[in-house]
């Protein structure tokens, strides 16, 4: 079951500003097996240049 | 990001209530947070460390160098709904570590559109999830995890605290809570700075920041003077619509919030406070920039912390008791003092229990390359974008050793 997105609104006047779709536990589960995988593979850390140019561009 | 400058600023107004003028401000500090973490990773690789000054460690090269601590969760707040993604995000890409964030639920947006563009500018998406839990028992599990080795909490004492004591074992945390910020005045003080820098520092954001002005100490003899030209002042702020560029102060971020803050404000005035400006909802949703004359020292607004456009004006005979009250409450966090008197300024500063003292500006100045750092109940660990980025790593020893040295 899908569950209630989360509506963001205005605080001076209630006006919906934007609609998310939220997260389940099992999503999270995903996020977290998916970051921990990322860490583990030491070999696939982002390099210092990479992360540098990335936020050069950000 | 600077091609989204206009669109985060009116995001920031929009969901977030902060004025736009104040808004454009944020996006400017955020793009360069970012920019102060690439200067911070192109500097510190680590340390050499000096070994070889005994016959048993010869012969050995040491140094350290900076290791990524792991998957960083961070929590954030609605106050600054980009800068402060920004620096609880862009620190852990600098140093290296896969973020999960979740944004406040009212100021979700900002921070899905950062996320964005840090996606855009070619971070692969898995180093940085952005989670909307659907309810906050998934927000409760994310911080729980034994998977995360570092959380960061920007948001109230009560929640920051709790959720400390159920992390997992190893886990390490940076906290940032609220305030009650003193600002102590003395009888040399340019009246006109002081008054500029408390009507900004007081009612920016309407009060909705952990460092904003919240309680000033003044010298009996000068109380008059201060006082009317301190109100003259925030009478003059313009109240209204965020996304309005001459709007100075707009609205709390929940109509409950107005309600919460009107009562503190009545129990105040009912225990003899003096209201010299303001005390009055301007609509369910907007608060009036208030003042309150000499709050009894056991009233709520004298105590904890207000988080709306209020600020309390204590008269004080004696400079060491004003300090006293000053540091007597449960939370501390940033200071002030005005005085153009360099042994005031060097004393006083000295004096306040407080992990910043600014001399002649208000107690919400900060800059992000500042260590920021609440002190007992106000938090736990040093913000600011290096102390972060530093937190999220590990210095790792390497020690080189050969036989023929």
């Amino acid at each position: 079951m899908a569950s209630e997105p989360l509506v963001v609104t205005n605080p001076f006047n209630g006006d919906v500003v934007g609609e998310l779709a939220t997260d389940s536990s099992s999503k999270l589960n995903n996020a977290l097996a998916e970051a921990s995988d990322l860490f583990q593979r030491r070999r696939g850390w982002l390099p210092l240049h990479e992360r540098i140019e990335i936020l050069l561009r950000t | 990001m600077r091609e989204s400058q206009d669109e985060l600023a009116m995001l920031i107004a929009t969901e977030g209530g902060k004025p736009l003028v104040d808004a454009i401000v944020e996006v400017e500090r955020a793009i360069e947070g970012v920019g102060l973490c690439v200067d911070h990773i192109k500097v510190h690789a680590g340390e050499r460390i000096p070994l070889g000054t005994n016959r048993f460690t010869a012969g050995r090269i040491a140094m350290t160098s900076k290791e990524p601590i792991g998957v960083v969760a961070s929590v954030s707040a609605f106050n600054h709904p980009l800068n402060l993604i920004v620096h609880q995000v862009a620190p852990a890409v600098a140093a290296g570590c896969p973020v999960i964030v979740k944004p406040a639920s009212v100021t979700p947006l900002s921070c899905v559109r950062f996320v964005e563009l840090l996606h855009a500018a070619g971070l692969p998406p898995a180093w940085c999830q952005t989670l909307i839990p659907e309810n906050s028992a998934v927000s409760e599990a994310l911080v729980t995890d034994p998977r995360i080795s570092f959380f960061s909490f920007i948001g109230s004492a009560r929640v920051g605290w709790a959720l400390k004591s159920k992390l997992a074992p190893g886990v390490r945390c940076a906290l940032e809570h609220g305030g009650a910020a003193p600002v102590i005045i003395c009888d040399d003080a340019d009246l006109d700075l002081t008054v500029t820098a408390l009507t900004k520092g007081g009612y920016y954001h309407a009060g909705q920041v952990c460092v904003s002005v919240q309680r000033v100490f003044v010298p009996r003899a000068l109380s008059g003077a201060f006082v009317e030209k301190f109100r003259s002042a925030v009478a003059k702020l313009i109240v209204g619509d965020p996304t309005n560029i001459e709007t100075q102060v707009g609205p709390l971020i929940r109509p409950k919030e107005v309600e919460r803050v009107h009562n503190w404000v009545s129990d105040a005035i009912e225990g003899g406070a003096i209201c010299i400006q303001g005390g009055n909802a301007i609509s369910d949703r907007v608060y009036a920039p208030t003042i309150l004359l000499n709050p009894a020292p056991d009233a709520v607004v004298s105590k904890q912390e207000i988080f709306g456009p209020v600020v309390c004006v204590y008269d004080y005979d004696d400079e060491d008791a004003a300090v006293a009250i000053a540091n007597s409450l449960a939370v501390a966090f940033q200071a002030s003092v005005f005085t153009r008197s360099l042994d005031s300024a060097m004393r006083i500063s000295h004096n306040l229990a407080a992990s910043a003292v600014m001399v002649n500006d208000h107690t919400a100045f900060r800059d992000d390359v500042m260590p920021f750092a609440g002190l007992r109940e106000s938090g736990l660990g040093v913000g600011g974008i290096p102390h972060s980025i530093e937190d999220m790593q590990i210095d790792k020893m390497i020690v080189l050793r050969s036989g023929q040295l």
